[in-house]
């Protein structure tokens, strides 16, 4: 009886680490796909607001970014209705906070960020496109260390570097910078997933 | 058969242990996690407050380079506390690493940020817009914290993240220059401080609500 309660014990030791290890493997076999949807979204949308706020002059046309995000959300919660059914273990449970608080954020980021541009509201412009880059960047480098995948984490840090461009030219070009943080961050490390887990 | 119906048997039961052992290091991460966030705001509001005194009689911002003596000393006591943790032999598992793993995103966007920032008003090519520092790593600390709250599933923790963050965000782009800190202070207090200490003292509350009941039951 001792020896069998022993035997469960090493055994249970070894099916939680082999589980543990399992479970990222089973996120990274279908974390391409999304990561490239998204992604593309991402470019697409930015595209369009450069080039409408550039052709009309209007920031306004940054209202697109929130279609955008209803537009992905329902596309991932019809696919994700449909595969209901797929397991869900711990990291997956990890990523997904992690990425809706990153979308409570940036939502949040607009708002103050939209806000600080009239003087009378607050003292200190907060400059949008850097805040969601950073924070885009902070959510995808929380990805990357938890999936302890090298090139998202790698990735993550470089998709950063856009920030920077953003102040430089800020108005219609901002958007591009946002284009290309997701091209890094998102697309290439996708089909790079894609790649290695579908094999 | 026998051999079967024992695998069958370490089966369920590794299961059993795999819910336990998350949950379990889920409680314990959770106190570790309480006394790290009330030594990183104790640490955050002294700072904020030697340097927005200092900034504000000296007139010079370099005074925020004590954030990075802070962070030393924050790092060494961190390994210190965790050093003793691993005397006392508390096992680490995957909830430790998640917790670590997203403050050191934090630490690495922060120091990007901070970059960028001082890049920002020193390029020799004027920048259009400039870098909110205190604003910027406040938003990074909120969705930091909240990422925690969700992972440890604690309440406390994200009631006083939603509070903290209006507060110090609205704080610190209300005021420029060594007003400022008022920010970070209140980011330490109330995100940090706050939940630290509600939590160790509910754990040290339950733990002598146990202690009492089970010297009841040796008395009886």
């Amino acid at each position: 009886m001792n020896n069998n309660e022993n035997i469960s014990a090493e055994q249970s030791l070894k099916i939680i680490r082999e589980t543990m290890e399992q479970s990222r493997t089973d996120i990274m076999r279908n974390a391409g796909m999304p990561m490239i949807f998204w992604g593309l979204l991402t470019c697409i949308t930015s595209a369009i607001v450069c080039l409408l706020w550039k052709s009309t002059d209007n920031p306004s046309w940054n209202a697109l970014w929130f279609a955008m995000a209803v537009i992905g959300w329902s596309v991932t919660a019809s696919k994700s209705h449909n595969n209901r059914k797929r397991p869900t273990n711990f990291f997956s449970r990890v990523l997904k906070i992690s990425w809706i608080s990153f979308g409570l954020f940036a939502l949040i980021a607009a708002v103050i960020g939209t806000l600080s541009f009239d003087s009378t509201v607050y003292t200190v412009k907060l400059p949008i496109t850097t805040v969601l880059i950073l924070l885009l960047g902070l959510t995808g480098l929380i990805t990357g260390l938890v999936l302890r995948h090298t090139f998202i984490t790698a990735f993550a840090v470089a998709s950063v570097v856009p920030a920077n461009f953003a102040l430089m030219y800020p108005g219609p070009y901002e958007s591009l910078a946002i284009c290309i943080t997701s091209l890094f961050l998102l697309v290439i490390p996708g089909i790079i997933i894609n790649r290695q887990y579908k094999k | 058969m026998e051999t079967e119906n024992d695998k069958k048997l370490s089966a369920e039961q590794s299961l059993e242990i795999i819910r336990e052992a998350i949950e379990q290091s889920r409680k314990s991460m959770t106190r570790s996690c309480a006394r790290t966030l009330l030594m990183w705001g104790v640490l955050v509001c002294v700072t904020s407050t030697a340097i927005g005194f200092l900034w504000s009689i000296s007139n010079s911002h370099y005074w925020n380079l004590l954030w990075v003596v802070m962070a030393a000393v924050g790092l060494y006591s961190n390994k210190k506390m965790y050093s003793k943790d691993n005397m006392r032999k508390e096992p680490k598992t995957f909830v430790n690493d998640v917790i670590k793993y997203i403050w050191q995103a934090f630490a690495a966007t922060s120091f990007i940020a901070v970059f960028i920032g001082i890049c920002a008003k020193f390029d020799s090519q004027p920048q259009v817009y400039t870098l909110p520092i205190t604003a910027t790593i406040n938003i990074c600390i909120c969705l930091s914290a909240m990422i925690t709250a969700l992972v440890l599933k604690n309440k406390t923790i994200s009631t006083c993240v939603c509070i903290g963050a209006y507060g110090s965000i609205t704080a610190a782009l209300e005021h420029n220059g060594p007003a400022e800190m008022t920010a970070m202070f209140m980011a330490g207090l109330i995100m940090m401080v706050l939940p630290g200490t509600i939590i160790l003292y509910r754990m040290k509350k339950a733990k002598s609500h146990i202690n009492g009941q089970s010297g009841n039951e040796k008395e009886q």
